[in-house]
């Protein structure tokens, strides 16, 4: 339907799962280290909690990808054929089984272990998260990196490394950053704790999308003025300048709002850092599901016109998820 | 509650991320037309331009 193969949509469930689980990973590792310079302070209490707080947002990651993966093991050995594209070819990805089965292994075994850990609220669990966040993190980033093998390093290759462990610092920190985000309306203690770590995520995403940039001028010249390829265009125009004011103006507006001296974040406010951050993810996952299909059959209005429907359903979910945490219990050693 | 008025100081690392978003747009209209990706790579050294700020400016806090 609309050109979507089987093939391609498992491998976007696995880029998107695993860029989800690596930047769980990353900013759950970021969040967790910031005891180890605290240890004996209340604010280190909360920086734990909302390092285990992004477990969940990580198995998700692990579950989809990990499926989509295991479908992929399934299904495309008995389909690979040789394809021109500046994507990983059938034989590519399969090559890349090899590398990526033991790691994929890997990872389920270390995610098992830690969701069936005994003590989830003592301190040697809040410790030991630290080391499984970054040796997860690190799994996260190789497997993102080898979206197929071609037996050699050269301009394509690095181009398929860039172009895959990208993924982490945009698509899934915007993830995560939104979902802060919403974690943070529970309590006021929490926007300080959350905002103040918002400028370090916003950078890694700029950094992210630099990455994908400097990986492309290894296939310069390899851009075709397809209608899909155009529309990719003006969604990277808009994520950018989206990403601007979300990650400039609006995060300074967040930190001055939560200040001692600060009145709060207005309606207005509010309503408008919602709908940066959904159209941020929205955008980041347009991106990528556009990427993962070679044949999409859409014309540039179908396109667009799709791409402000998931916004619009974004923000719906978006409020719903807001209105669950405003209702939700803060935990015990959270003062408002 | 704080005032509602929209103001938008932007740091030079932003401002070049702006041109660079713009430039996306503009070649957008500029392949439409039947012209070439230069517009894609002058956005993208722009961009590129904007981190090498971005950077100096982490440095520098």
């Amino acid at each position: 339907m609309f050109g979507i193969e089987l093939t391609e949509l498992l491998l976007f469930g696995k880029q998107v799962g695993i860029a989800l689980a690596g930047a769980a990973a990353l900013w759950g590792f970021v969040f967790s280290r910031k005891d180890f310079h605290c240890s004996t302070e209340k604010p280190c209490v909360i920086y734990d909690w909302i390092a285990v707080q992004l477990l969940p947002l990580f198995v998700s990651g692990v579950g989809i990808g990990s499926l989509s993966y295991f479908g992929l093991l399934v299904t495309l050995p008995a389909s690979a054929h040789e394809g021109i594209s500046y994507v990983p070819t059938n034989p590519e990805v399969v090559r890349s089984f090899e590398i990526l089965t033991p790691l994929f292994l890997l990872l389920l075994v270390a995610t098992v272990i830690i969701l069936f850990a005994p003590g989830k609220k003592s301190n040697t669990f809040a410790e030991s998260i630290t080391y499984f966040y970054v040796g997860t993190f690190l799994i996260s980033f190789f497997i993102s990196s080898f979206p197929g093998w071609r037996e050699a390093f050269d301009s394509q290759q690095i181009f398929y490394i860039g172009h895959g462990f990208h993924s982490i610092f945009t698509l899934g920190s915007v993830i995560v950053l939104d979902y802060l985000f919403l974690l943070s309306k529970r309590a006021h203690i929490l926007k300080e704790h959350i905002f103040a770590v918002f400028p370090t995520i916003s950078a890694a995403v700029w950094f992210g999308l630099a990455f994908d940039f400097a990986s492309a001028l290894f296939i310069i010249g390899g851009f075709a003025p397809t209608t899909k390829m155009l529309f990719m265009q003006t969604v990277i125009g808009i994520l950018i300048i989206n990403g601007v004011l979300l990650s400039g103006p609006l995060v300074r507006k967040m930190l001055a709002a939560i200040k001692p001296d600060g009145d709060g974040l207005s309606k207005t406010w509010e309503t408008i850092a919602g709908l940066a951050g959904v159209i941020s993810i929205t955008s980041w996952t347009t991106i990528t599901f556009v990427d993962s299909f070679e044949h999409l059959s859409l014309s540039y209005l179908e396109y667009v016109g799709l791409y402000l429907a998931f916004i619009i359903l974004a923000y719906a979910g978006h409020k719903v998820v807001e209105w669950y945490q405003h209702r939700k219990q803060a935990p015990e050693f959270v003062h408002n | 509650m704080t005032e509602d008025n929209i103001t938008v100081d932007l740091t030079f690392f932003e401002k070049a991320l702006i041109i660079s978003g713009l430039l996306f747009f503009v070649n957008v209209i500029y392949v439409s037309f039947g012209g070439g990706f230069l517009f894609n790579y002058i956005a993208k050294a722009v961009y590129l331009l904007g981190i090498v700020l971005l950077s100096v400016e982490l440095i520098n806090d």
